[in-house]
């Protein structure tokens, strides 16, 4: 009997001891709470700091509490510029981690030292919570600036403009504003081509003939710019094209080396463009097609960077507005 | 292990292959002919108010052969090739004619002592391990419905009645025998393949593992029954640069298990082990089970029994195993008859009709994730046995208290381990009351009537939080009358009801089994299967039935009945 006794208890021990072991119990998933009680507001809402200099690197987040994870929209409205940033998530509250500003834009222009107002509403419900913070200076732009227009057009472009009819090619200061007080417009009329004018930045004209010091890792460069189309038109193309010396002899070899592109459409409001070098592709006559060269994104090896401006010759008048061309590494820009 | 390792470390060992290597020694016809062969006719016809767009009648049937060519070239080497030729009614001149390949399997032994298998191999270990659970309702449908459900969906999803899956690979046998302490050792390896595919996409997945299972003289009380031990194990890898994943799955799952009968009446048996899981975000989980089951045996088989069971069985809300999340049937898929219903041309989710004809609504490779919980049959292990975040005590009683009758009876209460998405635990019951009844009419005739009554509740959340309340009743009973002496002609009349209604909460998962949304709602869904049938059963492997089934279904969404007047003639060889 004692041997049967020592095999039971031994047993009934190693279950209570499995049994026993810890298990963490914290509830799965979104609490239920959150998705199916009341909703109130437990605690207003509230800015971490009353100016904000984002010159300085300084940012700015905004705090509030409700009693269900709710969707949320937080928008900082600029007084003098109109200037937009739209924060939206769903959460039970707002923080550091999901209400921060860094001084960027979601609806252009950009930010000026301003006071902006600040609203927060939750989709569904009557409740609209506000407050408002001091813009002490304006966020420092973190990329290879091609060109922002606040000095005029730079003289490292190369330019060829046809002889069309009503062409604009300058500097435009008139509302609404991109980036800064100043941008770029491209506009024209050429009944007997597709391009109406073309920008082009060579190498040898960038950081004093370094050329655009870019990343060898394509998946981390974006090329990105501000773009606008005149409302009621539909008809201009923007056409970026980058074209990489892939044997590094210097020159761009027409037909043997890659030549990377993308068309851009833009809408009738500014929009902030990115696009990641690794995504550009090779068109022919606006058709994906075959690489030209080695067919490798080698950003490093960028010779030259043009900007056509297209349009179909029987479709008249095309206007498009241009503002900060640049480059960035690791994410898209944030204006 | 090998006979002087074993001697080395005391065991005396030598290594035994008794029924394996007595089996070689019979006479093998050096080729012969396995397989099965069917063929079925299916008339449907739907029908829905108000519908004027959905077809109503689809006839569909076919013949078919599966041609099992077993060949012995040596007394140690056996070649089995089945091939399925399948031919559609109505598909003349060899246009509805499909061939395909249904097992392909090498078997052999070495030097009498080692049996190898490989390609095409069914494998099972335990419901916590490497375990294909059995399809909905396995053991409780009535005679002719789990008779079409086995004769064609489940037979070509490769179910059998031991929960054996059907995997590619190959699996190594034998035995050790030992002078003293235990008086052998089955020892069993395997390796499966799923392969990687969608064009580097899928990553190439491979499972290992075996079991070893003891036998012992009943050292507690050696008049009665042997003890069983035994030790598995399974792992789940993704294979690196297989496909364009960086990150890989794993999981591997160690169990120990045994059967201790304690007295002529009386024996004890259980499962423990843990999991761990690596995810290919990188995240690990691990966690335990243990299941103990206690039963009591009295009576004998032919003047009537008397069988109890207690079971109490606890799965760790982060323990995870193939089985349990590989379920028998995939619940978004659509079924083929009458896809699309209503004027609205709405996706007819599949019912329990569907079940017993489309194999295509059967899950054949292992999955790495739980997948989301679907409560339209099952709420309390909607994964089986190994469901995990349970802890579940069941009482179950077999009895034989009158003449010809016997009373089935189980009564079970589960609880979560860990809440979803509140501290809250839901908790289930399932009621389950069945009987059994022969009587002396006509040429002899069987009855059984079953109610089984699940539920799930969880009160109190918080405010504004709908209280769990779901309920899934299910009504079944069937006779069976023999027309003829020999009980070649058989008569069956059946009925199935399958049901649930209620506030429920579906649980909605991720790939790495979190749980990513929880989506309440109520549910309704009402199914009727009546069903008739005239049997001739020519001979234990051969049998012909002409039947009708109805499936009246009425959901939140649709009401709908298809019915069906179906021949099935089944045959094995």
């Amino acid at each position: 009997m004692q041997f049967r006794s020592k095999y039971l208890v031994a047993g009934l021990g190693l279950a209570f001891f499995i049994a026993g072991c810890e298990r963490d119990l914290t509830p799965d998933g979104p609490s239920l709470s959150d998705l199916y009680g009341t909703f109130k507001v437990k605690t207003a809402l509230e800015s971490s700091r009353a100016q904000v200099d984002f010159s300085a690197g300084q940012s700015v987040y905004f705090t509030a509490e409700t009693s269900i994870a709710t969707d949320f929209v937080l928008e900082i409205k600029g007084r003098t510029s109109g200037a937009v940033k739209r924060i939206t998530g769903k959460s039970r509250t707002l923080d550091v981690s999901n209400a921060l500003w860094q001084g960027e834009t979601s609806q252009f222009p950009t930010f000026q030292t301003e006071v902006c107002d600040v609203q927060l509403t939750f989709p569904g419900y009557s409740d609209t919570l506000t407050t408002e913070v001091t813009v002490t200076g304006k966020r420092v732009v973190e990329a290879t600036i091609l060109d922002d227009f606040e000095g005029g057009i730079s003289p490292s472009w190369t330019k060829f403009i046809q002889s069309g009819a009503n062409m604009q090619f300058n500097i435009q200061t008139a509302p609404p504003l991109a980036e800064g007080s100043k941008y770029f417009r491209l506009g024209g009329t050429v009944g007997w081509d597709w391009l109406i004018g073309m920008y082009e930045m060579p190498k040898a004209n960038m950081n004093g003939g370094a050329g655009f010091q870019l990343s060898n890792d394509a998946e981390k460069v974006f090329f990105n710019g501000v773009f606008r189309q005149m409302a009621g038109l539909d008809n201009a193309i923007i056409l970026l094209q980058l074209r990489e010396d892939d044997n590094g002899d210097g020159t761009y070899s027409e037909g043997s080396e890659d030549l990377w592109a993308v068309e851009i459409r833009p809408e009738s409001a500014w929009e902030l463009m990115s696009f990641k070098y690794s995504d550009l592709v090779t068109l022919v006559n606006g058709a994906v097609s075959a690489a030209i060269g080695n067919g490798l994104h080698e950003p490093e090896k960028l010779h030259r960077l043009s900007i056509l401006f297209l349009a179909n010759p029987s479709s008249g008048y095309a206007q498009c507005d241009a503002d900060m061309l640049a480059f960035t590494e690791n994410a898209p820009l944030a204006l | 292990m090998n006979v002087q390792t074993a001697s080395r470390n005391g065991l005396s060992a030598l290594l035994l292959l008794g029924a394996i290597s007595l089996g070689a020694q019979e006479y093998q016809p050096k080729f012969s002919l396995v397989g099965k062969a069917r063929g079925v006719y299916f008339a449907d016809q739907f029908a829905m108010a108000d519908d004027s767009t959905t077809m109503p009648r689809a006839n569909s049937g076919h013949v078919m052969a599966d041609l099992g060519m077993r060949l012995v070239p040596n007394a140690q080497t056996e070649v089995l090739a089945m091939v399925r030729v399948r031919n559609d009614y109505g598909g003349f001149w060899g246009s509805g004619v499909t061939f395909d390949l249904r097992q392909l399997q090498v078997k052999g032994l070495i030097q009498e002592r080692v049996r190898y298998t490989l390609g095409d191999v069914d494998y099972a270990l335990t419901p916590f391990t490497f375990h294909r659970p059995g399809p909905l309702m396995a053991g409780i449908l009535p005679t002719t419905m789990a008779h079409l459900q086995g004769s064609i969906a489940g037979y070509d999803a490769f179910t059998t009645g031991y929960n054996t899956w059907r995997q590619q690979g190959g699996t190594v046998e034998f035995r050790t025998g030992f002078k003293r302490g235990p008086q052998y050792a089955d020892q069993s390896v395997f390796a499966f393949r799923q392969r990687a595919g969608f064009g580097g996409q899928a990553t190439e997945s491979w499972a290992f593992g075996g079991s070893s299972k003891w036998k012992w003289n009943n050292f507690l009380k050696s008049s009665v029954s042997p003890i069983y031990t035994g030790v598995n194990v399974v792992s789940i890898r993704d294979i690196a640069g297989s496909s364009n994943a960086t990150d890989l799955y794993g999981n591997t799952v160690v169990t120990s298990n045994g059967q201790i009968p304690l007295n002529r009446n009386l024996s004890f048996s259980f499962e423990a082990g843990g999991s761990q899981t690596q995810w290919i975000s990188g995240d690990r989980d691990a966690d335990y089970m243990l299941h103990a089951k206690l039963g009591y045996f009295k009576g004998k088989l032919d003047k009537g029994i008397s069988v109890h069971t207690l079971t109490y069985t606890e799965v760790g809300p982060d323990f995870y195993s193939p089985t349990a999340q590989t379920t028998p049937n995939i619940g978004g898929i659509a079924p083929a008859a009458f896809t699309r219903i209503g004027n609205q041309k709405s996706i007819r989710k599949w019912t329990y009709l569907d079940l017993f004809r489309e194999s295509n609504l059967y899950r054949y490779r292992w999955t790495t994730s739980l997948g989301s919980d679907n409560n339209t049959y099952l709420i309390m292990d909607p994964k089986g046995q190994a469901t995990p975040n349970r802890r579940t005590l069941e009482g179950t009683s077999t009895a034989d208290l009158w003449k010809g009758g016997r009373l089935v009876a189980s009564a079970a209460w589960a609880q979560e381990i860990r809440g979803q998405g509140t501290p809250k635990l839901t908790q289930f019951s399932r009621v389950d009351v069945a009987v059994h009844q022969r009587l002396n009419v006509a040429q002899g005739a069987k009855f059984h009537v079953r109610y089984r009554d699940q539920r799930a509740w969880r009160s109190n959340v918080g405010d504004d939080v709908p209280d769990t309340r779901y309920s899934l009743p299910w009504l079944i009973f069937g006779g069976e009358v023999a027309l003829t002496k020999d009980q070649s002609f058989t008569l069956h009349a059946e009925y199935l009801q399958l049901a649930h209604s209620g506030f429920a909460y579906d649980i909605i998962r991720n790939a790495e089994n979190q749980v990513i949304d929880i989506q309440g709602g109520n549910r309704s869904h009402l199914e009727r299967i009546p069903s008739l049938a005239l049997k001739y059963t020519a001979s234990e492997n051969s049998d012909l039935t002409l039947g009708w089934l109805s499936s009246a279904v009425k959901t939140l969404d649709h009401q709908y009945s298809i019915q069906t007047l179906y021949v099935l003639y089944a045959i094995s060889f």
